[in-house]
């Protein structure tokens, strides 16, 4: 199977199978790092696909001693929030909960204290252990130091048992 | 910190939310669409084509036909004709300081080459001793049909030129000099495209630029003279020259050369016009300032350059820079009689 590097060289000479591998293989990152910020599945479609189509037009200057996946959804994540920054005076929050309870799956009550965190926390979380970005990559991503990752896992973590820990006394 | 709520999250990775299989399947379609080109600028025609398309390309292939030696004249070369040296030589530019690199003309072989681009898209050059099919002359997309075309005495060689950011000299190629020799090239293909023949890569670094030429031969098993015809033509691969006739700047002309500069991207710049919204321009007299891209302009030119470029450093929005990345964007603006014009990007 042809590395990520392998099919960066592939794709800028233009080789359409190529880019369709990098889809395929980064998709569902893009996406989830997508949703993490947005929390709304169509908003995150078309993050993706337009961080997709951003970073195809920018692969030539992608530094290929990098990681691909962290540089995607570095473009992603910034695309979404951007996109948050406007549709937050637009559309109700309730609405966004709504469409987020709907995709939780197996340890619900989890994925809800996730859902609840502030954006800056929930996204460090969904980075590093959904996505399994490490401090650095998350850091790459967010464009911010690896020390404030940190520091915003521990907080998202503190805040996180204190949900839990809410619930089960409830 | 491992600890229960740790591995609770890192088991939950599982259930968090995958996209949707249909959204995904018109998502992959459309960005394929995109990026060939049919519908809207995307991957493979923002990073393939070049500014001006196949206009350019006719241009390419009249000037290589028409002015021969004049245009060797335009670019650092390590060979003439057939002869092999084993350093790359500067020549100085006479007639065109712009011209961006490929393959110098020789009898038998057509070239055509984009010319200077502006990121995201890479000089990108072709030589083949057989006629281009006409779909691939613009250098757009992979010359799949010329491939095709190749008999058993048919080479194709495709080279695309990315300029080091590296000012160290150690780019992602092994250092090379010009001319590159066939015996460095290994076994390699165009992934996805299958080619039938015997197919090459070489990469180098050299005279500042990532080269990445992809050798194609007609057939599975060329014959002597056919690789020999390859080696000839794979050393007049050439990079542009220093350049020449310019005329002589001082402090005061760095402004000039910035707002030169911004004006200019906004032409040939394939992105987003918002992507300079907010964009600065930073100059330097390249020999006096000093400019962090400096050392590449010394390892090409020497210090003849001194005082006679500027380097504009744009950086643009934080938005942009989402996807060019934090780093500015370089380019060397010099003047010659006919006024600025944009030299190379760093």
């Amino acid at each position: 199977m042809a590395s990520d590097h392998e099919l960066v060289r592939a794709a800028r000479r233009g080789s359409p199978a190529a880019l369709a591998s990098i889809f395929d293989r980064h998709w569902p990152t893009v996406w989830r790092a997508a949703y993490a910020v947005t929390r709304r599945r169509e908003l995150a479609d078309d993050v993706a696909q337009d961080a997709f189509l951003r970073a195809a037009s920018a692969l030539e200057r992608f530094d290929e001693r990098r990681s691909l996946a962290p540089w995607l959804a570095r473009i992603a994540v910034n695309r979404a929030i951007d996109l948050m920054r406007r549709e937050r005076q637009t559309t109700p929050m309730a609405d966004i909960e709504a469409q987020a309870a709907s995709d939780r799956g197996e340890d619900r009550e989890l994925h809800d204290a996730v859902a609840a965190l502030p954006l800056e926390r929930r996204t460090v979380v969904v980075l590093h252990f959904f996505l399994g970005f490490t401090l650095e990559e998350s850091a790459e991503i967010l464009d911010i130091p690896a020390g404030t990752v940190a520091s915003r896992l521990s907080r998202a973590l503190t805040s996180l048992r204190a949900a839990l820990e809410a619930a089960n006394h409830v | 910190m491992s600890d229960a709520l740790d591995d609770r999250l890192r088991r939950a990775a599982s259930s968090y939310a995958l996209p949707d299989e249909q959204a995904s399947a018109r998502a992959r379609e459309a960005f394929l669409e995109a990026t060939a080109g049919s519908t809207r600028p995307g991957f493979a025609e923002r990073t393939r084509r070049f500014r001006f398309g196949p206009r350019l390309a006719a241009v390419g292939l009249a000037f290589a036909a028409c002015v021969g030696g004049a245009f060797g004249a335009g670019f650092g070369v390590g060979s003439s004709g057939t002869s092999i040296s084993t350093s790359t030589a500067t020549i100085p530019v006479a007639a065109n300081s712009a011209a961006g690199p490929g393959f110098l003309p020789a009898a038998g072989w057509n070239v055509v080459q984009t010319g200077p681009t502006v990121p995201p898209l890479a000089p990108t050059a072709m030589a083949a001793n057989v006629p281009f099919a006409a779909s691939d002359a613009a250098l757009d997309r992979p010359p799949a049909n010329t491939i095709h075309s190749l008999g058993p005495n048919g080479v194709l060689l495709h080279a695309t030129f990315v300029r080091s950011d590296d000012t160290s000299g150690q780019g992602q190629y092994p250092a090379r000099t010009l001319p590159l020799r066939l015996s460095d090239a290994r076994q390699g293909s165009l992934e996805g495209f299958p080619t039938g023949g015997e197919t090459l890569r070489l990469g180098a670094h050299a005279a500042g630029y990532e080269i990445d030429v992809l050798i194609v031969f007609g057939t599975a098993k060329p014959s002597e003279p056919v690789r020999a015809a390859a080696e000839e033509e794979l050393a007049r691969l050439v990079v542009p020259g220093c350049p020449a006739h310019t005329t002589s700047l001082t402090g005061s002309d760095r402004d000039a050369a910035a707002s030169f500069l911004l004006e200019w991207l906004r032409t040939h710049y394939v992105g987003t016009p918002v992507d300079f919204d907010g964009a600065s321009a930073r100059p330097y007299l390249v020999g006096v300032d000093t400019a962090p891209h400096a050392a590449a302009v010394r390892e090409q030119c020497g210090a003849a350059t001194r005082g006679r470029i500027v380097e504009v450093d744009v950086t643009l929005s934080k938005a942009a820079q989402a996807t060019t990345g934090p780093h500015a964007l370089a380019y060397f603006v010099v003047r010659d009689g006919r006024g600025w014009l944009v030299w190379r990007e760093a």
